[in-house]
């Protein structure tokens, strides 16, 4: 057999940017940490034949950082995240681009992306322009993008931000606290049908096999 | 003397869902030249399959109608051409599919061109050129036949020396090479294959290697055509 034959699989990233400001303290956060650990399991089960789940967590609350670089998921040890300060998405989004747009991290021959962003209000960074730029960047604009606002109506400014986030097969999802559990597994669910699909970039239609409140 | 080896396999994601083998390929000879092309169908689309068959087979087509004064472009737009005759009566973007192909006369003209993923590799006496696509963001995502522009074709027209070499790969073999291992790969299997004497054990050998396939979920249909002219 030729050496030159890549020795690992391609992979699905996923990529997570969650809102750990204070406002986020209580349920919400508690609820957030239950969420993603049991997604990060799901996927460290997926059986998949043709891709690899990675996982990357880039949280922004005080401060934006990589909580945990692009990484196999069934390797990924999950620490639960605290909430406090406020809410630099402008920071975080554009590390997330950083990420996504770095093709020694995300090669082209992996699968396209899923960037999902939780947040539960405006940002008070100077958010505008990284935001514009990872929308429009060559591949952020391309990833698969969901959203979900934490206690926030239609009619907030919050979720105008996220309506322009999420990529057009998808919606704003809107709840409280419990509402971050179905998310996670809407998420979970989209992306394991993906990893099984005869084209893992197309985003599967499962919203009628859920019961969010979806805008 | 040319010598070949060519085969596609059903990737594992199509054998579970029941789905046939979209990719396709054909290697002619004629007197005065040789032909070779594979063709991917995108996997999403409902008649790949037919579409790149229909490729593979616009281009042999194409092949019988070039004179030595038909330029590259024209040889593209009348592949696309016999391709959409070809479906005619079919929706077009059910039928989506890239197209690599070579093309080699008596005279020593080489006219290789590639659209959408995939690769093909040329070692022209130790000179050596690809032709991928450029600029591609994640796998999966490709032009394709249906929606196509000439200038998403890339192509080389020119005079070659003896002793060529090619490779044509489908993008499941290609993604799954290391960067800058697709001439060694293309040279180990040139050389595997070149041991086998008759035209069935060498389809077979690259038959058996797709079968054998290591990298690990890899989970695409896979076509793979080499080529070794010799004196």
């Amino acid at each position: 057999m030729p050496d030159s034959i890549k020795k690992s699989a391609k992979t699905l990233p996923v990529i997570l940017m969650l809102d750990v400001s204070g406002s986020m303290e209580g349920e919400p956060i508690h609820t957030l940490n239950e969420s993603v650990k049991e997604m990060l399991e799901a996927f460290s089960k997926d059986e998949s034949v043709i891709a690899e789940i990675k996982a990357a967590v880039v949280t922004f609350g005080g401060d934006a950082k990589m909580m945990y670089p692009l990484t196999n998921a069934n390797e990924l040890k999950w620490t639960d995240m605290s909430a406090c300060g406020g809410t630099p998405l402008g920071s975080a989004i554009s590390i997330v681009e950083g990420l996504v747009e770095d093709k020694e991290k995300i090669p082209s021959n992996a699968y396209r992306p899923a960037v999902v962003l939780v947040s539960d209000g405006v940002p008070t960074d100077d958010w505008r322009s990284n935001f514009d730029s990872f929308l429009n960047a060559p591949r952020t604009s391309k990833c698969h993008r969901l959203a979900l606002g934490v206690n926030m109506t239609e009619g907030d400014p919050a979720y105008r931000m996220l309506s322009e986030f999420v990529s057009k097969e998808e919606k704003v999802f809107l709840g409280d606290a419990k509402e971050i559990v179905k998310f996670f597994k809407y998420v979970t669910m989209s992306v394991g049908t993906r990893t099984k699909s005869v084209n893992p970039n197309i985003v599967p239609n499962i919203s009628g096999e859920s019961d969010f409140d979806v805008c | 003397m040319l010598t070949y080896g060519g085969a596609s396999k059903t990737g594992k994601t199509h054998l579970l869902t029941g789905c046939p083998n979209q990719d396709a390929w054909v290697v002619a000879r004629a007197k005065t030249m040789y032909v070779a092309a594979v063709s991917d169908g995108l996997g999403s689309r409902e008649n790949s399959q037919v579409g790149s068959k229909a490729a593979v087979r616009s281009v042999l087509t194409a092949s019988r109608m070039i004179v030595p004064a038909t330029g590259g472009a024209d040889i593209i737009r009348l592949v696309h051409a016999i391709w959409r005759v070809r479906l005619s009566g079919l929706d077009v973007r059910a039928c989506a599919c890239t197209c690599l192909f070579a093309i080699r006369f008596g005279t020593g003209r080489l006219f290789a061109a590639a659209l959408g993923d995939g690769v093909i590799t040329i070692d022209s006496g130790g000179k050596r050129e690809t032709l991928e696509l450029n600029g591609k963001d994640f796998a999966n995502s490709t032009d394709a036949m249906d929606t196509c522009k000439p200038q998403d074709w890339r192509y080389r027209d020119e005079q070659a020396s003896g002793g060529l070499k090619l490779m044509l790969a489908t993008d499941g073999v290609s993604d799954d090479i290391e960067e800058g291992g697709l001439f060694d790969f293309a040279e180990f299997v040139i050389n595997e294959v070149a041991k086998r004497v008759e035209q069935r054990g060498r389809n077979g050998y690259v038959k058996k290697l797709l079968n054998r396939w290591t990298r690990p979920k890899s989970g695409d249909d896979k076509t793979l055509i080499v080529i070794k002219e010799s004196a």
